[in-house]
């Protein structure tokens, strides 16, 4: 009796296709789960923000230069006589370097000589004369002879200083010699040519050795100091010899741009430090050569330690930088993760990675790259 | 007979391990341990524990709700479900629907309908709302001593379905000639019901009062899904209390409160089931 | 009692129809919701919880009950589907606890109580009450006893700290007992004449009889094990381990739109083999109430 009135009013049939299709949909979202999650969540590749510096490269070649150079110009203005020297000697303190031709002042200083003998032949006329008109004891006679002789007197006096003098610059201009320990780097003149505008001879300072000047970006450029000693140069020859340089100058390129983009001051640090800056180097070596070239190599970290995220991670827009972050919720469902937008502010950036100085905390997982367009809030998969 | 006992040591052999290791040697020891102290070695106390168990003020309130609680559900249970078992005990329309229904909340998992429970009971719940509509104070039902009306009401439909499928069974085994006989006598219905029914109903009834005391205690889950470890004072049950010395590792109490709460449960059964042999001898 | 319904019966029938549609109420609200988006649960719930100031003009706030979803979506489903793993993998926790509780309650509750049914040794009826009184016991009656046994077996936060006690649990021996009592003495003594053994005599003859007695215990263990609560909160603190009871009640709280579609996805398992077996989870809640 029981037993008969057990007709429900569902068919057994039905609720066992029921229970059997409900059992396959557990069953086959439990296998293809993984499969389905990944068709609607985009999957992201994470990586924790670490504590790093960014490092700054240059790389970069120049020509040394001497560091003092001095224009050697002819002394007197005349014709070259003999080169005693030719571009690359090495030349020491007061060595002779050009002779020039002097045979004209020659001559002239002859004519003076002789007109002064003449002068000193009629002084003995004149003492004639005036020892005549003591003996005569005619008053007037006696005073002209006196006048006669004190004039004399000053003419060959005044003639004397002329031979000397022109004797000094003939002694001066007859040649002209290293003022300093050097190298002869560039030779104009030439024998028998009539002197030139430019400079007769160039001539290098040894002991102010080479230098070389380079252009490097600003984001390198700020943080190299003047004193400062860079070893990773190399000499572009045969040799591959390194040298060490010191910087001598930093010539910071146009900075005008930090008044015009009144920007974040994250944005603005980032835009100046692209501006190139002439950056000097002294190269204390014997054996380089004015116009060799060099390889130099910059590689400079930023001394503080900061989060630091690769550039893919940054995005840009009209608020400024951010950065996706992965949010874990322990959710009821287990842990779902969503993309966060969080602002960053930038403190500096090389070709890979960025430091941020605002925004991030260690070990925070930071989005790199997703399969699937990204939103603040976006669910994602691991 | 000896034979029979050793093949029935062998029938009973896997489940009296069992039973032993899981359910009677633990029994034991924690009877053992209400009797000592908290130490490890465990000096024997005497009757300690129980002293401090029923100075307890939270002990006393959860024993005290229990037993309300017990006192309010239970006939509240029987005297519904015999309702609706009597009047589904005839032929109506839609009957196998209507008792599939009725049977549907003993299977349905209790955490799966909390929510809706929630829904209604909640400060801002339906409940609430409909009261607003005929112009009632709202009633905290989760926060006052209309709780164990709540729970009442969760416990009522969990069980009824049970209930009535027992008395359903118990109805249908009274023969049905009695009823003729009796009608041909001129009894009316009520008279039929006091004198066939009741009577004949008694032995169910004894087993239904045992098992919804026993399901009584289960309505723990409820609560706890409803109103967590420490809900409002009047939902403080003894299993609230129980668990909670578990979790505050008060061994002593726990096992003294668990096995007076034995001796009660033995004792009602035995009773129970003392008073149903006495009113089957009486009646035959 | 098989003549057509009279009009007091249509009357009752009404009446009872009304009834019986509040007691599906719950349920039904639960699947309407689950169908309803989040954003619509959110809106209608989420009041549930929140102290409004009355003095405030919060007054009228109250949680909107909705009977009819705005538009219905899968949403929720397909949340606790496939966005997330964790659902499912608790619900095959569920029923890899569940399945070998039943089994092995079923196996080692027919063998025991056949000697319980069908054997005669001293001391029968008093352990037979034992484990009667067993079965009545709340669970936190043996809460700390079992936590001790089980922490020495070297079971805590693994499933055997459920399954085992599962297993042996005492309403598989109660309720197989019940029934293979109501099996004629005369069919077994028959098949002892025939020199049968009791092992035969078990698998041969009284087994077949109480299939019946086996389908309704399965069910009935079934619904009672896939709700227990209390046993895997103490037993099993890994959360990996957990079975789908135990989700659902973290998330009522948290996540309203997605409990409702984890809830019934949960009942259902229940919800349909009760449909499927409801003569047989009838026929085992009456027996368990015969006395033998």
């Amino acid at each position: 009796m029981v037993m008969e009135e057990q007709k429900s009013g569902f068919s057994k049939r039905k609720l066992r296709i029921f229970a059997g299709l409900f059992l396959a949909l557990l069953v086959i979202c439990t296998l293809a789960g993984n499969t389905l999650r990944s068709m609607s969540l985009p999957k992201v590749y994470t990586q924790p923000a670490s504590k790093g510096s960014v490092a700054h490269e240059y790389e970069g070649s120049a020509t040394v230069q001497p560091g003092q150079t001095l224009d050697i110009a002819n002394p007197a203005g005349w014709k070259v006589k003999k080169v005693l020297v030719k571009q690359g000697d090495k030349v020491s303190a007061g060595q002779k370097l050009i002779e020039y031709d002097d045979s004209e002042w020659k001559l002239q200083l002859d004519d003076m000589q002789t007109n002064l003998k003449k002068q000193q032949l009629s002084m003995d006329q004149l003492q004639a004369n005036y020892i005549a008109a003591v003996t005569e004891g005619s008053e007037s006679a006696l005073a002209e002879a006196k006048i006669a002789i004190e004039s004399a007197k000053l003419d060959i006096a005044s003639q004397k200083q002329h031979i000397l003098s022109l004797q000094k610059s003939m002694t001066e201009g007859q040649s002209v010699s290293a003022p300093f320990t050097g190298v002869v780097i560039q030779v104009n003149a030439s024998a028998g040519t009539a002197p030139g505008l430019g400079p007769e001879l160039v001539l290098a300072n040894s002991a102010k050795g080479n230098e070389i000047r380079l252009q490097v970006p600003g984001d390198v450029a700020g943080l190299l100091e003047i004193g400062e000693v860079l070893d990773q140069i190399t000499l572009s020859d045969k040799s591959n010899r390194q040298l060490s340089g010191t910087i001598v100058s930093i010539d910071d390129g146009e900075s005008g741009g930090e008044g015009i983009m009144p920007a974040n001051a994250g944005d603005d640090s980032n835009n100046t430090s692209s501006l190139p800056s002439s950056v000097t180097i002294s190269l204390k070596d014997d054996n380089l050569k004015g116009g060799d070239r060099v390889e130099v190599k910059i590689a400079k970290t930023s001394e503080e330690q900061t989060v630091t995220v690769p550039n893919e991670a940054v995005h840009h827009d009209e608020r400024g930088a951010f950065v996706f972050t992965l949010e874990g919720r322990e959710g009821p469902l287990g842990n779902a993760y969503y993309a966060v937008e969080t602002p960053v502010k930038i403190a500096d950036s090389n070709a890979y990675v960025t430091s941020i100085a605002e925004g991030l905390f260690e070990q925070q997982e930071v989005i790199v790259n997703s399969t699937g367009f990204l939103l603040d809030g976006t669910r994602v998969r691991r | 007979m000896s034979r029979d006992g050793a093949v029935a040591g062998l029938f009973l052999a896997p489940s009296l391990i069992g039973f032993s290791v899981f359910y009677l040697i633990p029994f034991v020891l924690g009877f053992y341990q209400s009797f000592t102290d908290g130490a490890i070695g465990g000096q024997l106390v005497g009757f300690r524990n129980y002293a401090d168990l029923l100075h307890s003020a939270s002990f006393r309130k959860a024993a005290g709700n229990t037993m309300l609680f017990t006192a309010v559900g239970v006939p509240l249970l029987i005297i519904l479900s015999m309702t609706l078992a009597i009047l589904l005990n005839r032929s109506l329309y839609l009957r196998s629907w209507l008792r599939t229904s009725f049977m549907l909340p003993l299977v349905v998992p209790v955490a799966s309908v909390v929510t809706v429970w929630q829904v209604f009971f909640d400060w801002n719940g339906t409940l609430n709302a409909w009261l607003h509509e005929l112009g009632m104070a709202r009633v905290d039902w989760m926060q006052s001593n209309w709780s164990m009306s709540i729970v009442v009401v969760m416990y009522v439909w969990k069980n009824i379905g049970y209930d009535m499928i027992l008395l359903l069974a118990g109805l249908q085994s009274i023969p049905k000639d009695y009823y003729e006989t009796a009608s041909l006598e001129g009894a009316g219905r009520f008279r039929q019901f006091r004198h066939i029914t009741v009577i004949y109903l008694t032995p169910t009834l004894f087993f239904v009062l045992l098992i919804s005391i026993i399901n009584s205690f289960k309505v723990f889950r409820e609560t706890y899904l409803l109103a967590g470890d420490y809900p409002y004072d009047r939902l403080y049950m003894l299993q609230h209390y129980m668990n909670n010395m578990f979790f505050e590792l008060d061994v002593q109490k726990l096992t003294a409160a668990a096995t007076l709460m034995v001796g009660c449960i033995v004792m009602l059964t035995s009773g129970l089931l003392r008073a149903e042999r006495r009113f089957r001898e009486n009646s035959e | 009692m098989n003549n057509r319904p009279s009009l007091t019966g249509l009357a009752l029938s009404m009446l009872f129809a009304i009834f019986a549609a509040a007691m599906l109420f719950p349920i039904g609200l639960t699947l309407v919701s689950s169908l309803m988006s989040e954003a619509e649960i959110s809106q209608n719930y989420d009041l549930i919880g929140k102290m409004v100031d009355t003095a405030d003009g919060g007054k009228d706030a109250f949680v909107n009950l909705k009977l009819l979803p705005d538009w219905l979506t899968i949403q929720q489903y397909a949340q606790v589907l496939i966005l997330s793993p964790k659902f499912l993998s608790m619900f095959w926790n569920s029923v890899g606890l569940v399945g070998p509780i039943v089994v092995g309650q079923i196996v080692v509750g027919s063998l025991a109580a056949y000697a319980f049914a069908k054997l005669r040794f001293p001391g029968r009826d008093k352990l037979f009450f034992v484990y009667l009184m067993t079965m009545l016991m709340p669970f936190q009656v043996t809460l700390v006893p079992n936590y001790l046994v089980i922490d020495k077996l070297g079971l805590m936060n693994h499933s055997s700290a459920i399954i085992l006690p599962g297993i042996f649990g005492a309403f598989g021996v109660f309720m197989m007992r019940q029934f293979m009592a109501h099996i004629p003495y005369a069919l077994t003594e028959a098949a002892k004449i025939d020199g049968a053994g009791q092992l035969t005599i078990f698998w041969r003859v009284v087994l077949p009889l109480a299939k019946p007695g086996l389908a309704a215990l399965a069910v009935l263990l079934f619904v009672d094990y896939w709700n227990m609560i209390e046993q895997p909160l103490i037993f099993l603190q890994d959360s990996v381990k957990q079975p789908l009871s135990l989700y659902l009640a973290q998330i009522n709280q948290s996540a309203r739109g997605v409990g409702f579609a984890a809830s019934s996805l949960y009942m259902a398992p229940m919800v349909l083999l009760f449909l499927y077996a409801e003569s047989y989870f009838v026929e085992g809640i009456q027996h368990s109430g015969i006395k033998g």
